[in-house]
């Protein structure tokens, strides 16, 4: 025979709060979890890595120059010159990685076989970077 | 949304996992060619070898492109510099996990071996 179970005031009231404390608690987690997979889309889109093939970096380039980047390339100089504002929002990986490759990609495009170039602020032309005989350097 | 967002994590912890594998075999890779070029440079230029310095090394092809990873690099003065790509995608979800490493035959020393995607 089943037994109904009369819940008190206080009972009910207790049972009540329990149910909000539950329902606070998976709203923090839903809103910090939303929240990190915003910040963690917005890490992925704002990373600049150069593509792996010397083919698609020539589009790449040209987006760059769209974003405001990359002033200018020239190739048989092997001299990049940027927007030292533009610059300056990039990491310091993200930097390392568009010096060494882009240096592959001059390389190539002159026939040699030594990577080197040499970045340079459109504003100042202050060196800001370099891959040669220093080794690798980003200022 | 929180079954959704414990996939998510679940998701990201897998890549992470994926992504850190890849990393440690493009260190071993970079580390393998190293030491190729290094045989390379203690050889004397009748034995087919550098006597002291890098210049001339080309590294075997099936050393720069594994199954899982693949390299490029260039020599000037005291610096190799290595790139190296995997096959997971990297930090951008795009591309490929990228590093770059940069080695001083004068330290005899990686001085940089840094992870870009």
């Amino acid at each position: 025979m089943p037994v109904l179970k009369i819940k008190t005031i206080a009972e009910s009231k207790q049972e009540g709060r329990r149910q909000k404390l539950v329902i606070l608690v998976l709203s923090v987690i839903c809103l910090s979890g939303f929240s990190y997979v915003i910040y963690d889309y917005i890490q992925i889109t704002n990373r600049a890595i150069m593509p792996e093939a010397i083919a698609d970096v020539d589009p790449f380039l040209k987006q760059l120059e769209a974003e405001g980047l990359v002033s200018s390339l020239d190739v048989a100089q092997a001299r990049l010159t940027v927007s030292e504002q533009k610059w300056r929002g990039l990491s310091h990986e993200e930097k390392l990685g568009m010096i060494t490759q882009l240096a592959r990609y001059c390389a190539e495009k002159n026939n040699s076989d030594e990577w080197a170039i040499t970045v340079f602020g459109q504003q100042t032309s202050a060196k800001l970077g370099e891959l040669g005989m220093m080794g690798l350097i980003v200022n | 949304m929180v079954v959704g967002l414990a996939g998510y994590g679940a998701l990201k912890v897998l890549n992470t996992y994926n992504q850190s594998n890849d990393e440690d075999l493009i260190r071993q890779q970079m580390n393998f060619v190293m030491t190729d070029a290094k045989v390379y440079s203690t050889k004397l230029k009748t034995q087919g070898g550098g006597e002291g310095s890098f210049t001339g090394y080309k590294a075997p092809r099936k050393m720069l492109t594994t199954e899982r990873v693949r390299l490029s690099m260039s020599f000037f003065g005291e610096w190799i510099i290595v790139q190296g790509w995997g096959t997971v995608t990297g930090k951008n979800k795009t591309t490929p996990v990228y590093m770059i490493g940069l080695y001083s035959a004068i330290t005899d020393d990686w001085q940089l071996m840094i992870r870009i995607n």
